[in-house]
């Protein structure tokens, strides 16, 4: 458990009598590929929100490297190494495709205002490898040509590898993506796949997802943990998760579970 | 000069409005306090100190008094969004007008005198042309620290504000810091207009800082385009000069060419719509208004600058210069 790069411990988050995530309990080891899964509303995404400090959970605790991160603001979580995408793409529309990655670099830079009011030499330099910092990650996304179309402008497979440049281009150790395959065809899939594993190599970072398309799922991910009205209900390898009859009720339905 | 006093609170407004996405609609209220901030320092100073030193300290204390009113307004009100953050602004410079309009120290309802520190007004143009020139060197500086400040990271930061909060936030903005950041920048510049206008105007009152002026610069900033410095610009200029013709009967025209026709009817309507230019100007500013909204809901150069527009570009390619693809561009 020390090791762990993330921990979450016991965490419950409740919305007034709706409770949306109980007792959830997650370790990820650095490197590691973990797949979250589970029917609509299970309560996936609030977990994201309160990994990255949207929500504070009502009770239990998210350490990363160790350190509580609770109460930490959103934009501190992100500069201490946790980055996301989101379900639903929230890209910043009317600004280039190249500013959406160079905002995402805007914690690391050491210039101050006086310092853009002057033009000096520090922010030259800076803005310059910030610059090059993302026309690299626009290159491994291959999103290269577009660097000056607005990020509105793009179709909907680009906007979606933009935005993991996006969350990219912070840095992180741990990258949280939010249903990154919805809306794609299987040879878009197909490409994503492929991406996420070289992502994974390439920067050494561990990496959270969550996902409704399971073959994707259970190619990509060496741990499966099943989430169903905001609990955990398996955990396993993809193989193991397969054949859990629990999983499988959670999924088809059956009993009083319906969704 | 009043173009310039304009484009200083329309450019600084659209810092605000524009660029960080924060309706705004209390501008006029900072315009306010730094014309009574430089006022209070001119009448009030116990001690004498020669004009162009008082001059230039009044300006730099009406910037620090609407700065600091900022400061005051921002730390609460910035939380709000949308509707209300418009509606505690607007509240803001109500409070403001109608605090100075009982505030006997500084002539309250009467309006405050401000001895002039710089040349003798009596000897107009020279008069004029320095105060012209003064306002106009700071149009420049307030251009390029709007420039300078949104083409930079901080910048990109503010304008991903603008967009998506959340996600600002997210992606390791200081969505807090940086809305102060631009609010007191905004109010600064404000008072610095309202400290011009004082010094130049000699006598400042209550109602020249009402919602009316207020609304003028917000039109000025949403006819050009939210965001877009040219545009605001551009539309300054238009409005300004759009209000003075009106206000001047249309110079007028609509008489001078109906009694040419001479047709008594006519030539009473075009009277009747002279008057109707002159006492209610604002109504033909209103039909503007909805006229631009509807064709142009993005305003006139939307988010973009002039020199980012397609026809822009036509134009000037026909001109045989090479329009530059955006400032990045390969």
């Amino acid at each position: 458990m020390t090791s762990a790069l993330l921990a979450c411990d016991a965490l419950t988050m409740r919305f007034g009598g709706l409770t949306a995530v109980d007792d959830f309990s997650l370790a990820i080891q650095p490197g590691e590929l973990l797949g979250l899964i589970g029917p609509n509303g299970a309560g996936k995404t609030t977990v994201f929100n309160l990994i990255t400090g949207v929500y504070r959970p009502t009770a239990g605790s998210i350490r990363l490297e160790n350190a509580s991160i609770i109460g930490r603001r959103p934009y501190r979580i992100t500069a201490s190494g946790i980055a996301r995408t989101f379900q639903n793409i929230r890209l910043f529309g009317d600004l280039t495709v190249l500013d959406n990655v160079r905002l995402a670099c805007h914690f690391r830079v050491e210039y101050g205002l006086i310092d853009s009011l002057v033009r000096s030499g520090r922010f030259r330099d800076a803005e310059a490898k910030i610059a090059e910092k993302s026309r690299r990650l626009l290159e491994l996304l291959d999103l290269a040509d577009c660097e000056n179309h607005l990020a509105r402008s793009l179709p909907y497979g680009e906007q979606r590898r933009l935005e993991i440049a996006r969350a990219l281009a912070t840095e992180p150790k741990l990258l949280l993506l939010d249903e990154p395959a919805a809306g794609m065809n299987p040879q878009e899939k197909e490409q994503l796949a492929q991406l996420v594993s070289r992502i994974r190599g390439e920067f050494k970072l561990a990496i959270l997802l969550i996902e409704h398309d399971m073959p994707f799922v259970m190619r990509l991910c060496e741990q499966l943990t099943v989430l169903d009205y905001g609990k955990i209900i398996c955990r396993g390898t993809p193989a193991e998760v397969r054949a859990n009859p629990d999983v499988i009720r959670a999924y088809l339905g059956g009993g009083d579970a319906g969704d | 000069m009043w173009i310039g006093l304009y484009l200083i609170l329309a450019l600084s407004l659209n810092l605000i409005n524009g660029c960080a996405g924060m309706f705004s609609l209390g501008h006029q209220g900072f315009w306010a306090v730094g014309a009574y901030g430089a006022a209070a320092l001119v009448v009030k100073l116990p001690f004498e100190l020669p004009g162009p030193v008082m001059f230039a300290l009044s300006l730099i204390v009406g910037a620090i008094c609407a700065t600091l009113a900022g400061l005051i307004i921002g730390v609460p009100c910035l939380r709000l969004r949308g509707d209300y953050l418009a509606v505690a602004t607007l509240g803001f410079a109500e409070i403001i007008r109608n605090l100075l309009i009982k505030f006997d120290w500084l002539g309250a309802s009467r309006g405050q005198r401000i001895p002039p520190q710089v040349l003798d007004p009596q000897d107009t143009a020279p008069y004029h042309w320095f105060y012209l020139a003064v306002t106009w060197f700071f149009v420049l500086v307030t251009v390029w620290i709007c420039r300078n400040v949104i083409h930079s990271s901080h910048g990109r930061a503010i304008l991903a504000i603008r967009e998506d909060e959340v996600a600002a936030e997210l992606l390791g903005v200081n969505v807090t810091r940086y809305k102060l950041l631009v609010f007191l920048l905004g109010s600064m510049l404000a008072g610095l207009a309202g400290a011009l206008h004082a010094n130049f105007e000699l006598y400042i009152a209550p109602p020249m800082f009402t919602m009316l002026p207020g609304i003028m610069i917000l039109l000025m900033v949403v006819l050009g385009g939210t965001g877009s410095m040219s545009g605001t610009a551009i539309a300054v200029v238009v409005l300004y000069s759009l209000q003075q013709i009106l206000k001047l009967s249309l110079f007028g025209l609509p008489t001078s060419a109906a009694s040419a026709i001479g047709w008594p009817p006519l030539e009473a309507l075009a009277k009747s719509f002279e008057l109707l230019a002159r006492e209610r100007w604002q109504a033909m500013f209103a039909v503007l208004l909805v006229i631009v909204m509807i064709s142009m809901p993005q305003g006139i150069f939307g988010k973009r600058e002039l020199w980012q527009t397609e026809r822009f570009r036509r134009w000037a390619g026909r001109l045989g210069f090479r329009a530059r693809t955006a400032r990045t561009g390969a």
